[in-house]
């Protein structure tokens, strides 16, 4: 009988607990790229911050220049400020580091999702897709960890798309209020939703890593 | 000496006063000094909305794959504004806390020169010592200190930028609920919260 017993749960015991094993520092990894995430931005949004400063002035030169009717004052600041074209490019070349960090943390995110996939794809395989599987921690069926991952890379994804289209446009922005707004875009991260908050952290509670 | 315990009752009451008096002023004057960078916050919040206001997101060729983003992003930045203005609301009933505390001790002290006045007159309440100034100086000053907390330029000014801030909020999210808050004088500011 106890032969029989451990001849049936032998082969899924292990599987299981190198599944929530791996689920579970996932679920750390998460917590940690998101942190990363934030460290990375906040540093992108001192040299955002500093491009826009430095276009700002440059469209209040010309302002100056074209209220004295200098007929030299097209726009083109770059042309007449030499020493402001070297400034913001090296800015616009930090904020391109920046954009490739935040890069290398969304593969890394994208990662995370594709092994909880995969651990999903796992547990099908042992289990079946009819039959009842036990939860590997307190509530969540294993897909659930699946689903918040995707949403969460989701939201990063479209971050990051949104990040690059501010890096691309704002050196080339003549108009205030637009540079502000892609000032304002970078730091609130419109597309990284309130609720990531409350999913990365019922994911570490769920996983242990947070005491109830 | 029994006719000088009535005097000697409001001198004590003058003495317990004037600590408190020095203690809520230090915490006046500290909440004043975290108010600034709050208001700086929510200035520069106001102006990042204004911004996005005035900017329509679809005729910007960038920013045409994203075709939600005016709206999250004005989402955020009130949500934004409204952490700030919570803040900037506890500091606030700090100011209005001081005030009816100071308000309070001087009533008291008040209270007593009143139940004591006809037994001590007002030679003797007129009469400074060699080692304290008259009680009816003290009283006026008592008098002048509450007067400052109440009519004080610092709590309007601050009460009023609250309000022109909440009233830019609220003239961009006039849909959302709003959270009124009614201070004394009839005076009433809303902020609205998301």
């Amino acid at each position: 009988m106890e032969a029989k017993t451990l001849g049936v749960t032998t082969p899924r015991k292990p599987v299981l607990s190198v599944s929530a094993r791996k689920i579970k520092d996932n679920a750390a990894d998460w917590h940690n790229l998101i942190l990363k995430w934030e460290t990375l931005s906040d540093a992108g949004f001192t040299t955002a911050n500093n491009i826009a400063n430095l276009k700002i002035s440059l469209l209040s030169k010309d302002k100056i220049e074209l209220n004295s009717s200098s007929p030299a004052s097209n726009g083109n600041e770059e042309k007449m400020y030499p020493q402001y074209d070297k400034e913001l490019e090296v800015l616009c070349e930090e904020l391109q580091t920046t954009l490739d960090g935040l890069t290398k943390i969304l593969v890394k995110m994208e990662k995370l999702s594709s092994t909880t996939k995969g651990i999903c794809e796992l547990e099908n395989y042992h289990y079946g897709e009819e039959s009842a599987r036990p939860p590997l921690f307190h509530t969540w069926p294993t897909t659930h960890f699946y689903e918040v991952s995707l949403q969460l890379s989701d939201m990063y994804r479209q971050e990051l798309l949104l990040k690059r289209t501010v890096g691309a446009e704002l050196a080339h922005t003549v108009d205030r209020d637009l540079i502000l707004s892609y000032l304002s875009m970078w730091l609130h991260q419109p597309y990284v939703e309130s609720s990531s908050k409350l999913h990365l952290e019922s994911m570490l509670l769920e996983t242990g890593h947070r005491a109830l | 000496m029994a006719q000088d315990r009535p005097l000697l009752a409001v001198q004590e009451a003058l003495k317990k006063c004037f600590p408190v008096v020095e203690e809520q002023q230090g915490l006046w004057e500290s909440t004043l000094r975290d108010c600034s960078p709050l208001l700086a916050s929510l200035s520069n919040l106001a102006e990042q909305l204004q911004a996005a206001l005035s900017v329509r997101f679809q005729d910007v060729p960038a920013l045409r794959a994203f075709p939600d983003l005016q709206e999250r992003l004005r989402r955020k930045q009130l949500a934004a504004g409204d952490v700030v203005l919570d803040k900037l609301g506890e500091r606030l009933a700090t100011l209005l806390k001081v005030r009816d505390t100071v308000s309070s001790h001087v009533e008291q002290v008040f209270r007593i020169y009143e139940q004591h006045a006809d037994v001590v007159g007002l030679d003797a309440v007129l009469q400074p010592s060699a080692e304290n100034p008259s009680v009816a100086d003290m009283l006026e000053w008592l008098q002048d200190i509450e007067r400052h907390y109440r009519s004080s330029y610092p709590l309007h000014t601050f009460q009023i930028s609250v309000q022109r801030y909440s009233s830019l909020f609220n003239f961009l999210i006039t849909s959302l609920d709003s959270l009124s808050l009614v201070l004394e004088h009839g005076f009433l500011f809303d902020y609205s919260l998301l």
